[in-house]
């Protein structure tokens, strides 16, 4: 018997080895690529490197928006999950103290001073190659902003090898002062421990409640009882909680166990501290101190303090995701009747996401900080280099406009678009058409954290401008840090954008304009290329970063480019009758010779006077025009007659968009079809005064009709190749005829020469051009014109001033910054640009 | 006290063995080592030395370079196992069984005291720190003493076919399985009890007595299950019968990262020391529990189904040595300590592959840890004992009273 039972024995456990054999083959054998698919899958991934967006610039190639290297700091939510989130957050206040030491330069644009004191040896030891790779970044982009060096030279052998810095390297006229300021503030690090467990506090409470009375929340806390600690659902909840009171309180986590189990209905606190007043007193000390410390770093941080918390706290929302999760199990089960003190549905309903992400601390973060990042190689922190785009200065905005967030419909279409793709494409059924709709959209396709154009030339030239993304395989480890880089495509900047427009016209046709409401344009006659598109009032940048809410509703609308933009509709005024002596004299209404009477005002019935500017007696085109005699224009429009009129105006690019490149309005011109409509109504037509709204460019389009020979040129913002694909012809053939068009210029020339804009030197530039008011009332004055064009016998540029609601004369008003504006642009021609 | 005066006459009268005269020859006795089993020493050796190879790849780690300490730690341990494994060889076992009372009386007390004053980890009293760093679990300890009390209860004071059958047995294991339980560490609490069943099987305890203990375990399974256990148990169990990709982090994390580990390993494997995912981190607690997953991921399938054998072939050699012997206390401890090796393997195996729930049950001879080798040790070396020392008996049959 024994011997047979020894052998049963035997073969039981022979039994239980072939269980585990099987089970082997299974994991090993058949399932074996499967799973090491999933091994390749969890260690590798696929990071998308973002690309720099393409400068604008302006015709000489100043750059008027750019962007220059910036970086963001992350954190790795997977470590604070492990706990070693206040080793990170004692590393985060290094960061920010060091920052304090250098806080008085505001844009850190350039700053290579602090990036001195760093060698190559000391990049090169940095363990992390993802750190590694961005402190390399960080230097070579600052080193190429020096003239002739090669970041090469610097990482090469010799450097290397000698451990020159980076300081001794570029020069010896910057001090290091700075790395012993950052030794200096090593010596708080548990600063930032300190605010950890204020936050943990906090999350039982409002965060604003305790920022403004820490007692708050210490009586949430110090209310805590043992049972209640033991009623939460889950073990895991429970262990949580007891090591955060432990945290919390300053004692052994032991202690907070054994103070659950023996005394359920007593607050933990009070037990572990003493009592109720030694234990408020005690932590109302620390708490005291955590939120002081806390001011402080949001003080040299330079950002608001509950900013700061908004921000750490949803790092730790982040890494109380498994608690939360667990909680809203419970709390979907069992009802909000049960639910624990502090916690409700709401709290724990936000989304659970793996820790394999990251989440942006702050957005570029100053360069010392950068310093400290690297050098110490802080777990779960990483900067990532993520350009910024900067601005020339403020008065270009209106014109380029500027970039954001991306709509989120769209980053979350393209991503299911392109999860498609990749589905089918797994699948092998992806058509070679498709194949390339995926390559675009994984290189250019909108993702979360991009920045896009959202108005202006930033978003007509977005296409451009923007880069092609590149990617990384990384090798990485359980909490998503990246060891090693093992493949990498860079990033393709994206093209530059090279406009028609001249900085120094631009900034003088602002200074010229001093915050007046008011636009000027210049174009090249002949070539419709803008010079110089300027919008006033203008805004500065700080106003425009931090207050754009107040901007939107700023009454004078800045944000507004009068150029292109009509808030209420601009009236042309006298500088449509241009139009009307062309359209007379190509209809066969007019000669140069004929002649109407002009008695200072029609009166058609006894409500309203139609009035002109003086009594000119028989005046023929060329007087009319030049002292602007409205009857005559009144007559001449009565004989064309508004449907005439109207096309005329059209041929001339009234009513229509420029196609110029940038948001614009196309203005109207109203007619008699079905409208009441009476010959005043034609009388105000004639003289643009009301009945039609125009654009600044538009009245600058039709003078360069006339200035270059009667073709109508679309103005342009880039050079004619860069934007190809219109489909509109750049040059219309108005046909209108050599002999009406000299007229018309003899008329504009005298104009300048004895008429309205003759009292102000334009004669210098031997210009010729037609002054503009548009009265609305019978007495505010909505707008003053200048457009005119110089030199007059052969035009090579056209000048469009245009003020808003401001009083006095055009020779007080537009003429002198049109004169300014010939006199810039004739001065840099003879510098010879 | 009338067995004790039986087994001192005998030595009195010359002993079971007439050459214990003189104190040295107590100890070495002639041709002891013809009848050293070399099998059961170099399939041991062999196990000890795999484990400390991926002890030591196990601490390769692409994110913390440098020494970890941990396979020079384990050599140490090796060292003073072979220490132990030699005092155990040269006691005669009739005396260790002789002994068994006292040693278990003691165990009790060291179970009791680590209880209350035992170092606390992860929220249990497990450990007894010793000098320089070391510490010991008792409750692995008490595996050997189980084996050798059992043999002496099952050889000299109890008939296991009797009608209470595996009362006795099962209530002398009950006793400081409770205060394992107690510490709390179910799973080693647990892993008593095959000892008892496997001693009284093999000593002749009735099939009945079988079929009602498996009745009253039935019964008592769910009360058991909600009262008795704690959360996390629960909680195990639980993850285990219904896995939720939710938790991904928990303890199914593991699993989870260990199944992969072992299937990407293949056939061949990747090499000693070039597992990537053994060397990204991604597999916590892989020096101790998880050994055998790294052994999956860098020698494959070759590797784990060698190593499988090698344990298969400890197992039936000291089943082997069972066989061989006559005298019935050295057969149920050659027996006992198959069955302590058999059946952490297979429960330490199977979770590694995802077929039993997460314990913190060691791989013997391979996962890091001098509590569980020493214990494994003493076994071996009590087997080796029990095949030196080949008593002559004079019995009508195997067991037969």
């Amino acid at each position: 018997m024994f011997r047979s039972r020894i052998a049963i024995l035997g073969g039981i456990f022979a039994l239980l080895f072939l269980i585990v054999f099987c089970r082997l083959t299974c994991i090993q054998i058949v399932r074996g690529s499967e799973l090491e698919g999933k091994a390749v899958e969890a260690r590798i991934r696929k990071q998308p490197l973002p690309a720099r967006r393409g400068r604008i610039v302006d015709r000489l190639g100043t750059p008027l928006a750019y962007d220059v290297p910036g970086f963001d700091l992350f954190c790795q939510v997977g470590y604070f999950i492990r706990g070693t989130a206040l080793g990170s957050l004692a590393g985060l206040s290094n960061i920010f103290d060091a920052r304090g030491s250098t806080s008085e330069d505001p844009r850190y644009c350039f700053p290579r001073k602090e990036l001195l004191p760093l060698k190559i040896t000391n990049i090169n030891a940095i363990r992390s190659t993802e750190i590694r790779e961005s402190a390399k970044d960080a230097m070579q982009s600052l080193l190429s902003c020096l003239p002739r060096r090669e970041f090469a030279l610097f990482s090469g052998e010799g450097a290397a090898g000698s451990g020159t810095t980076l300081g001794e390297f570029i020069g010896p006229d910057l001090s290091p002062e700075l790395l012993a300021r950052v030794e200096d503030r090593k010596k708080d690090r548990n600063l930032w421990t300190q605010a950890a467990i204020l936050l943990t506090a906090v999350r039982r409470t409002s965060l604003a409640g305790v920022l403004s009375d820490p007692s708050v929340a210490l009586d949430t806390v110090l209310r805590i009882r043992g049972e209640e600690v033991s009623a939460l659902p889950g073990s895991r909840l429970r262990n949580e909680a007891r090591s955060r009171l432990a945290c919390l309180l300053g004692v052994e986590r032991d202690l907070v166990d054994e103070i659950v189990r023996k005394y359920p209905a007593e607050s933990v606190a009070i037990r572990a501290l003493g009592t109720l007043d030694d234990a408020r007193e005690r932590m109302m000390e620390e708490c005291r101190a955590t939120v002081n410390q806390l001011s402080r770093i949001a003080k040299v941080s330079g950002r608001e303090l509950s900013e700061l918390v908004l921000v750490l706290d949803r790092v730790w929302f982040r890494a109380d995701l498994r608690v939360r999760s667990r909680v809203g199990e419970y709390l979907t089960t069992n009802g909000d009747a049960a639910t624990p003190r502090g916690l409700s549905t709401e709290w724990a309903a936000r989304d659970v996401d793996y820790p394999f992400r990251r989440e942006r601390l702050f957005k570029s973060i100053p360069y010392d900080a950068v310093l400290t990042v690297f050098s110490e190689a802080i777990p779960g922190l990483v900067v990532e280099q993520r350009s910024r785009r900067e601005i020339r200065s403020a008065s270009d905005l209106q014109l380029i406009g500027w970039t954001g967030a991306p709509d989120e419909a769209r980053i979350v279409k393209n991503k299911a678009r392109l999860s498609e793709l990749k589905t089918r494409a797994e699948r092998g059924d992806l058509p070679l058409l498709s194949r390339s709709e995926m390559m675009r959209l994984e290189e250019r396709g909108l993702a979360a954290g991009d920045s896009v154009g959202s108005q202006g030339l930033e978003r007509t030239f977005e296409e451009q401008l923007r880069g092609r993304r590149g990617y990384r395989f990384v090798l990485r480890d359980r909490s998503g840090r990246c060891i090693e880089v093992l493949e990498e495509r860079p990033a393709v900047q994206g093209e530059d954008l090279a406009l028609t427009v001249d900085v120094r016209l631009q900034d003088l046709a602002v200074k010229a304009l001093d915050e007046r409401k008011g636009a000027v344009v210049i174009l090249g006659a002949g070539t419709g290329e803008v010079l110089c598109l300027a919008s006033s009032p203008g805004f500065d940048l700080d106003s425009f970063r931090q207050n754009f809410d107040a901007l939107q509703a700023d009454e004078r609308k800045p944000l507004l480019h009068r150029a292109v933009r009509i808030p209420g509709g601009y009236f042309p005024g006298s500088t449509f009758k241009v139009v009307l002596a062309v359209a007379g004299l190509e209809e066969g209404i007019i000669t140069d010779r004929s002649t109407f009477q002009c008695g200072g005002s029609l009166r058609p019935g006894s409500t309203h006077t139609y009035k002109c500017l003086g009594t000119h007696g028989t005046i023929a085109l060329h007087r009319a025009m030049a002292r602007s005699c409205n009857v005559y224009f009144y007559r001449l429009g009565e004989k064309l007659g508004p449907e005439k009129i109207k096309h005329w105006a059209e041929v001339f690019g009234f009513g229509q968009k420029t196609g110029i490149g940038v948001y614009e309005d196309a203005g109207e011109i109203l007619s008699p079809t079905g409208r009441r409509w009476g010959i005043g109504d034609t009388w105000h037509l004639s003289i643009g005064q009301k009945n039609i709204t125009v654009t600044p460019l538009q009245v600058a389009q039709m003078m360069s009709v006339i200035a270059q020979g009667g073709e109508l040129v679309q103005p342009r913002l880039v050079p004619r190749s860069a934007s190809s694909n219109r489909s509109l012809p750049d040059r219309i053939p108005l046909g209108i005829s050599r002999r009406t068009l000299t007229l018309v210029q003899k008329a504009l020339e005298e104009v300048v020469e004895t008429g309205t804009a003759s009292s102000r030197g334009l004669m210098r530039y031997r210009a010729a051009g037609k002054t503009g008011t548009a009265e609305v009332g019978p007495d505010r004055i909505d707008s003053t014109w200048f457009v005119g064009y110089a030199p007059a016998e052969a035009p090579k540029v056209v000048v469009t001033v245009f003020l808003e609601s401001t009083p006095g004369g055009t020779g007080e008003t537009v003429v002198p910054i049109a004169r300014e504006m010939f006199e810039a642009y004739f001065s840099s021609l003879r510098q010879g640009e | 006290m009338a067995f004790f005066q039986k087994t001192q006459s005998l030595e009195r009268n010359g002993g079971p063995w007439g050459y214990e005269s003189t104190w040295v020859g107590r100890f070495f006795q002639p041709g002891i080592l013809q009848r050293l089993d070399f099998l059961i020493l170099g399939t041991t050796a062999v196990l000890m030395i795999i484990g400390a190879l991926f002890i030591g790849s196990a601490s390769l780690s692409d994110l913390t370079p440098g020494e970890s300490g941990l396979p020079s730690r384990q050599l140490q341990w090796i060292g003073l196992s072979v220490v132990v494994f030699l005092v155990v060889v040269l006691v005669p076992y009739i005396r260790l069984v002789r002994w068994s009372l006292v040693f278990y009386l003691g165990l009790l007390l060291i179970l009791a005291y680590t209880m209350f004053f035992g170092e606390m980890k992860n929220n249990s009293r497990r450990w007894l720190p010793l000098v320089a760093g070391f510490g010991l679990q008792p409750s692995e300890l008490a595996k050997p003493v189980l084996i050798l009390v059992l043999a002496w209860i099952l050889r000299y004071r109890h008939r296991p076919d009797s009608p209470r059958g595996l009362v006795i047995p099962l209530l002398m294991t009950g006793v400081p399985a409770l205060l394992v339980a107690a510490q709390p560490d179910l799973a080693t609490a647990l892993l008593f009890f095959p000892i008892p069943l496997a001693l009284s099987f093999v000593a002749g305890a009735r099939m009945r007595s079988y079929f009602f203990v498996a009745l009253v375990c039935l019964v008592a399974l769910p009360p058991t299950y909600f009262f008795g256990l704690r959360d996390y148990q629960r909680d195990r169990i639980k993850e285990f019968v219904v896995p939720k990709d939710s938790d991904r982090m928990g303890g199914r994390y593991q699993v989870e990262q260990s199944m992969i580990m072992i299937g990407s390993g293949g056939f061949w494997g990747k090499g000693l020391g070039q597992g990537p995912q053994n060397r990204l981190d991604y597999l916590p607690e892989r020096q101790t529990d998880f050994i055998f997953s790294v052994i999956g991921e860098e020698w494959g399938f070759v590797g784990c189904a060698s190593v499988l054998l090698l344990f298969l072939l400890l197992v039936v050699s000291c089943l082997g040595v069972a066989l061989r012997v006559r005298e019935p206390c050295g057969r149920l401890i050659a027996v006992g300590v198959a069955t302590s090796i058999a059946i952490p393997v297979f429960v330490n195996t199977a979770m590694t592959l995802g077929a039993a729930p997460t314990t913190g049950v060691p791989l013997p001879f391979l996962s890091y840890g001098g509590s569980s080798l020493l214990t494994h040790i003493m076994g071996i070396g009590l087997v080796m004992n029990v095949n030196l020392r080949r008593v002559p008996v004079l019995a009508r049959g195997d067991f037969e009273s």
